[in-house]
């Protein structure tokens, strides 16, 4: 079974759907198996955080599904101790080698 | 954004000349963040809601959600969602049971009305956090 979710435009033209999955706890092999479930029965926007210490259990869910990386809006956050310019840079880099992305579709200031 | 309240917005809009396009905030019947929408609403902000279901709490035995639910046939988290929906907010649950991440988003086959709109947004308390967090005092560190 698959739901259609409608979708909203934010103010740059990024279309992303009404509801999304959170992730917070859901970690490891459980975690993988939560947010890939979650895709296939039709969720395409995942809430993660650099805090929430699963940006790998949502990269490793995102390969196990057969949607596209384009279809999906993937959110981490950046974590108040590290909001300096400098500090900031490093944390998206490590975000995006945990999930190994290429890039998250909104890095919200956590 | 997360957890950006109205001053701290206006302070970015001074300092960079832009604003976010998303503000994830805390945002559930006991706590509806009227005047905090209202601002991302004259701003183009959308508001996405952090633990929309309250972590499934006290919430689920709420009387006022339970009446709703039995007159549109579906259950308070439906409801719950469909409110956040029809505020225009983007709600994120957490779930990892497979059956209730699809109860979760079946909710576009119904639409509450003006009273039920209007009995969820009584609930919303002063003290209605779930964790006390209050931006204004708390970092997510």
């Amino acid at each position: 079974m698959n739901q259609q979710i409608p979708e909203v435009t934010l103010h740059d033209g990024l279309r992303i759907p009404s509801i999304g999955i959170g992730t917070a706890t859901l970690r490891g092999i459980d975690g993988v198996s939560a947010i890939s479930n979650a895709i296939e029965n039709g969720y395409r926007l995942i809430d993660s955080a650099y805090n929430y210490e699963n940006e790998g259990a949502v990269g490793e869910a995102i390969r196990k599904t057969s949607i596209s990386r384009q279809a999906l809006r993937i959110t981490s956050k950046l974590p108040g101790r590290y909001h300096t310019y400098q500090n900031a840079v490093k944390t998206i880099q490590e975000s995006l080698y945990r999930a190994n992305l290429d890039y998250y579709d909104l890095y919200l200031i956590h | 954004m997360s957890n950006f309240l109205p001053e701290y917005l206006e302070r970015l809009k001074k300092d960079t000349g832009v604003l976010p396009t998303v503000n994830q905030v805390e945002l559930h019947p006991f706590f509806n963040q009227k005047e905090q929408r209202k601002y991302h609403e004259e701003h183009d902000i959308i508001t996405e809601s952090w633990s929309p279901l309250y972590r499934a709490g006290d919430i689920f035995k709420n009387e006022v959600l339970q009446s709703i639910a039995n007159k549109y046939k579906k259950t308070i988290p439906q409801v719950i969602l469909r409110w956040h929906y029809q505020l225009g907010a983007i709600s994120i649950p957490r779930s990892s049971s497979p059956p209730r991440q699809l109860e979760n988003i079946s909710v576009f086959d119904f639409a509450l009305d003006y009273e039920d709109m209007e009995s969820i947004d009584k609930l919303t308390r002063p003290d209605g956090r779930i964790n006390d967090q209050d931006p204004a005092v708390y970092e997510e560190f």
